[in-house]
């Protein structure tokens, strides 16, 4: 038994100034430190709009619903900025596996936060509709000026909307990058934002119009499209804490390296039969690698070890996000893996096409 | 990174685009609709039920809940009050003849509720607790419950042992005591001890001969309330309430005359 319990030579582990990001590979670290940036940049925002909502219009019921969305929203960012300092540490006697899972647990929170703002405005809007409650606004006088409160609802909206457009845009093209679950949560998170508020603004230029129930309506159907997004990403993450196999970042299918490490350990011609198994944890992934050496390979002295060892580095050269593995020497493979011969009861479940 | 994932990524985004353009069409649209309404001079905000094209030239029916000195009936009719005199007013305004309908605050806020009464006057606050079955105006005047003395005396410290008057069974007594360490002369008639310390609205100071001590008890925010939704009902409501401190405060001083 070889475990590979060392960080991997390629990884590179000249550790960078203060932010030690050993997880990712150079050219990624830059881009790690952009999405820190962005997520400071949303919390900061969001936080002012947070205020300003609810210093100008907190006590109106209208707008109320777009506080608490803004609220809610500042949960992916906290999420993403605790797991990032987190996750680097080393392994300690406490966590002998190191912190990478907190990229899981910040992962749960920003679906869950996802999946509640989701629900929120779908009952929030439903329950108006079915009560019939139809919104006041007034006017407010600003400056000296009378204005109707509508558009100053209007304005604030856009205020909080408005750069969650960009920061989105933004935020999704480094999780495609960095394959970042909570980075990706984070940027379906404010694009819900953006598609609550451009419904609150129709809403309120509709109920301008007398037409109370708008806004109600406008919300149900975007806030359905939000609680399949909270939903598919619950689902991935209460998936990743339960060792499912690796999904790409976007949940959309099985991460196709299981596959790749399992052709790579079956074309080596002293192994007999080799399978393996991966898990998520967080940001990268570990597992193990089970081989049926052949006969000749387990005769001489000490080559089965150096086979092992490099066995295990050509693994760990195909992929990044792979962080560690343990190589494991068997008489018989159990375990049930993608490209093996399926055994009665124990072949895995045919790939399931994700929404 | 594996190739299959940016071919994804870029079928992704096209999709996401093409809703976010959908966006942009809709809101491009209403605003071009209502920049149309706004330059044709329509009415904006309108009223869900039209309450404010029904009552212009029509009749406009005002609830009246007894409230001196805001509102103040003699029979089921108000004879005064400083909310019954600035309704007649606006609906001078809107060219409406009222219609007073007499009943409890509930009674009132229900009716309104069904549509049956377009106004309320009540001397209602803005913490009442009709407050989501209703809408308030927003505030039109804040009077303040005060210590008022004889100017040119001084005071100990919260009134330590001196007398104040205050009417008998008010919230102003209960305040009165609880935050001041005066003691408390509940009286049934104010008029009566002109001239001596007492705890009362700051509208009614002058009339009693008294300055404010700084001594500050209550505050209220005076609203009146229409049915929910009827904004353009609202809006002209609150343009006509704005800017008239200054001719409800003395309205005020005259309906509250002790």
């Amino acid at each position: 038994v070889t475990p590979d319990d060392r960080r991997p030579e390629h990884h590179d582990r000249e550790r960078e100034g203060p932010s030690r990001e050993f997880e990712l590979p150079r050219e990624l670290v830059d881009q790690q430190r952009k999405a820190v940036r962005l997520e400071w940049i949303t919390l900061a925002y969001m936080a002012s709009a947070v205020v300003l909502l609810f210093l100008t219009l907190g006590q109106s019921q209208a707008m109320k619903a777009a506080w608490i969305e803004d609220l809610l929203s500042l949960l992916p960012p906290a999420a993403f900025l605790i797991a990032s300092r987190l996750r680097n540490r080393d392994p300690s006697e406490k966590f002998p596996w190191g912190l990478h899972r907190a990229v899981s647990v910040a992962y749960v929170f920003a679906a869950l936060a996802l999946l509640v703002m989701g629900a929120f405005v779908f009952f929030d809007s439903a329950i108006k509709l079915v009560l019939a409650e139809h919104p006041p606004i007034g006017v407010i006088q600003l400056f000296g000026q009378e204005i109707w409160l509508g558009w100053v609802m209007i304005g604030a909206l856009v205020y909080s909307g408005l750069p969650a457009v960009f920061l989105g845009r933004a935020k999704r093209k480094l999780a495609d990058d960095l394959h970042d679950k909570v980075l990706y949560a984070d940027a379906q998170m404010n694009r819900a934002d953006w598609m609550t508020v451009s419904a609150a603004i129709g809403g309120i230029i509709g109920i301008g119009f007398g037409l109370w129930w708008a806004d109600a309506v406008a919300a149900i159907f975007i806030s359905l499209d939000i609680v399949h997004d909270g939903w598919k990403n619950v689902r991935a993450a209460v998936h990743d804490l339960m060792d499912a196999r690796p999904r790409r970042h976007d949940a959309r299918e099985y991460h196709p390296i299981v596959e790749r490490m399992n052709e790579a350990v079956n074309r080596c011609d002293w192994v007999e039969q080799g399978a393996v198994r991966l898990r998520e944890e967080g940001h990268v992934f570990t597992g193990e690698v089970m081989v049926v050496p052949r006969e000749r390979a387990l005769a001489g002295d000490g080559e089965l070890l150096d086979r092992l060892e490099e066995l295990a580095d050509h693994l760990l050269s195909l992929e990044w996000k792979v962080y560690d593995i343990v190589i494991v020497p068997v008489k018989e493979i159990d375990i049930p893996s993608p490209t093996m011969p399926s055994r009665a009861g124990k072949s895995p479940k045919k790939e399931e096409s994700p929404a | 990174m594996a190739l299959p994932v940016s071919s994804l990524t870029g079928r992704e985004t096209r999709s996401h685009s093409v809703s976010r353009v959908n966006a942009g069409v809709r809101t491009l649209a209403l605003s071009a609709v209502l920049a149309v309404a706004v330059a044709a001079g329509c009415q904006y905000p309108r009223d869900p039920d039209g309450t404010l094209n029904r009552v212009d030239g029509g009749v406009m029916r005002v609830g009246v809940s007894e409230s001196d000195p805001w509102v103040v009936m003699e029979g089921d009719e108000p004879s005064g009050g400083a909310e019954v005199e600035l309704a007649r007013s606006f609906a001078r305004d809107v060219g409406a003849r009222i219609e007073w309908v007499q009943g409890s605050e509930e009674e009132l806020v229900d009716a309104a509720k069904e549509g049956q009464v377009d106004l309320i006057l009540a001397g209602l606050t803005n913490k009442s607790r009709w407050k989501k079955d209703v809408a308030f105006t927003r505030p039109y005047v804040e009077t303040r419950t005060v210590v008022g003395a004889p100017g040119g005396r001084s005071y100990p410290d919260d009134f330590e042992g001196v007398p104040v008057a205050v009417e008998l069974g008010s919230d102003e007594e209960g305040l009165l005591e609880q935050r001041t360490d005066a003691r408390v002369t509940p009286v049934t008639d104010l008029a009566s001890r002109r001239g001596e310390p007492a705890a009362v609205h700051d509208y009614l100071l002058d009339d009693l001969g008294l300055t404010d001590t700084g001594t500050e008890l209550d505050k209220s925010k005076h609203v009146m309330a229409v049915k929910l939704g009827e904004n353009a009902f609202l809006v002209r409501l609150e343009r006509f309430l704005l800017n008239r401190e200054d001719e409800i405060r003395q309205l005020l001083t005259r309906e509250g005359r002790p």
